[in-house]
């Protein structure tokens, strides 16, 4: 039985499993699934690549670091010639006219793309609820949410759609669904990984990364995405071999237990959190308790941050320059940009539109934004003096385990607030990973570790370390 | 449960936004809007002694230019005059197709 990431990748290299073979198994498996974790499928696309890299094997050429691997990419990345939807009506019909640098990475490193994978609205959610092509499942529990908002993309690696997929990570979009899917995900540092080519949705805090079945498969995804690129302006760091870091060892390793990611999650998160810790301890690992006390702020930070940001990137989504065109026959400019607007955005892009533009009003921006961004500044500080004293922190993921389908989609607040573990990492920049650790009643457990910016090397160490609740 | 100090012109902040909303959205938002604005006051108070905003993380902001004082609109004739062609009242681009 071939399962893990490196074992799939030499099935296809030694020629026990063709790449043929390998993505007509998983576009079989899609067909199958009642998830609804992909918007879109590529059949025609996977088989052409595939058989090219079993071609190139054949004729003896270097295939690529993933070759034969089937990836499914968040529908928010530019994949030229196929639908690019965000999960919105806006751009229901939308055809990508380039590929992501993201895409052009995977291709070039031989993996193939399978197709687009569900998400949240514009990325707005954390629960997998709000797509207008219906919710995505959760593979443990088809009952409960997928976490999101790259539903899609761990729904597909964690039900067997897919054997990697790309997310992208805003506040825990990433991170959330990894977790709640029993998969492995990672939020690179800021700047590692080019955002070209990604419909934006907070410019200062989001960014593609890697979600699979192991760290391995997320080290490997993570080596190919990450370096600069002259594209996007923010990426200035070389990219390295991540694979190698994951070792399974955390000798010498100093680990914060941070208060504020342990106090107050449900019992199963706390006992992952402690199994954990003495796991790392039994492989060397220095435990050292600390607190980081702007993490309780964490969460309004964070959204008044992004609700600003994301009113301004929605401004272009005017039914002239991209997407669907309101059907109602009005007088003017402005009549018919709020009649598109208001018919193909969907209640939570309307609340988070809203708000942004309240917080940023000349009358409220003192009071709300420039706040937040002050906050911001403490906030960062911390987590950077915490990471000069240690190597990584661990805590929770999610304070819960996945709640049940439609238990908060109407609650806002209670949604906003389930967020409260992974927001910091993208306030301050810093790297962060979720790796499973464990099951209650069927549901995976999975703890959290943070890293220090552009340390992804350590993170993925610390991350091996934890794998698989050894 | 709302903050009575938070006022909400939901009308005004529909139409900046661009969304025209129809009444039974307008009740369940402005509730929303309300209970997610007062959650979030709780930020009062945080950083009010730090004068540096972080904007963005990565220590590069905006490779093109210097930010600076936003150029004075100079009406559009200025803006017609800085267009390489301009004929009978229209832009003239390239073509593309």
């Amino acid at each position: 039985m071939v399962d893990g990431t490196r074992e799939r990748l030499e099935a296809v290299r030694n020629g026990s499993v063709t790449a043929v073979e390998r993505v007509e198994g998983l576009l079989e498996a899609i067909k199958a699934s009642e998830l609804n974790a992909y918007i879109t499928v590529d059949e025609r696309g996977a088989r052409a690549a595939a058989a090219a890299i079993d071609k190139t094997i054949t004729a003896g050429r270097d295939p690529g670091l993933m070759a034969g691997l089937g990836i499914s990419l968040k529908d928010n990345i530019a994949v030229r010639g196929l639908q690019m939807t965000c999960a919105s009506r806006m751009l229901a019909d939308y055809v990508a006219p380039y590929d992501a640098t993201a895409t052009k990475l995977i291709r070039d490193a031989g993996a193939i793309i399978l197709g687009k994978a569900n998400m949240d609205e514009f990325a707005c959610g954390s629960s997998g609820e709000t797509s207008a092509f219906g919710p995505t499942l959760n593979p443990r529990d088809p009952k409960r949410v997928p976490g999101g908002s790259s539903s899609g993309s761990c729904a597909s690696v964690g039900g067997g759609l897919a054997d990697l997929s790309v997310g992208t990570d805003t506040g825990g979009s990433i991170r959330c669904p990894a977790a709640f899917c029993g998969a492995v995900g990672i939020k690179p540092t800021y700047g590692l990984v080019s955002r070209y080519g990604m419909s934006d949705m907070a410019m200062s805090l989001e960014g593609p990364g890697p979600v699979a079945p192991d760290v391995f498969g997320a080290a490997l995804l993570l080596s190919v995405l990450s370096g600069a690129d002259p594209a996007d302006c923010v990426t200035s760091e070389p990219g390295a071999d991540y694979t190698a870091a994951a070792t399974g060892d955390a000798d010498g390793l100093r680990v914060g237990l941070v208060k504020e990611f342990i106090d107050g999650v449900d019992a199963p998160v706390a006992r992952a959190i402690k199994d954990a810790g003495r796991r790392l301890e039994k492989k060397g690992a220095e435990l050292v308790e600390l607190t980081i006390p702007s993490v309780r702020y964490a969460v309004p930070m964070y959204y008044i941050v992004m609700f600003s940001e994301f009113s301004s990137a929605m401004a272009k989504f005017d039914g002239f320059r991209y997407g669907h065109r309101g059907d109602a026959d009005l007088d003017g400019l402005e009549a018919s940009v709020s009649c598109t607007r208001s018919q193909a955005f969907g209640r939570e892009v309307k609340r988070r539109v809203l708000l942004g533009t309240y917080v940023t009003m000349r009358e409220h921006r003192d009071a709300w934004y420039t706040r937040a961004l002050r906050a911001r500044s403490v906030l960062r500080q911390e987590f950077l003096d915490r990471l000069e004293k240690t190597d990584v922190l661990l805590g929770a993921v999610m304070p819960c385990l996945p709640w049940k389908l439609g238990e908060l989609v109407d609650d806002p607040v209670a949604m906003y607030l389930m967020d409260i573990m992974t927001v910091s990492a993208n306030l301050a920049g810093v790297c962060a990973g979720t790796v499973p650790v464990g099951e209650h009643k069927g549901l995976p457990t999975a703890v959290q570790l943070h890293g220090r910016p552009f340390d992804e090397g350590t993170l993925v160490r610390a991350m091996s370390a934890l794998e698989g609740g050894r | 449960m709302p903050a009575p100090d938070i006022e909400l012109d939901l009308d005004k902040i529909a139409t900046l936004s661009r969304l025209a909303l129809d009444d039974e959205e307008r009740a369940t938002i402005q509730r929303d809007l309300l209970a997610i604005l007062s959650q979030f006051s709780t930020l009062e108070g945080i950083g009010e002694d730090v004068t540096k905003e972080t904007h963005e993380v990565s220590g590069r902001r905006n490779a093109i230019r210097d930010d600076g004082e936003p150029n004075r609109f100079k009406g559009v004739e200025d803006i017609r005059g800085q267009v390489p062609r301009f004929t009978a009242g229209h832009v003239v681009v390239p073509k593309n197709l």
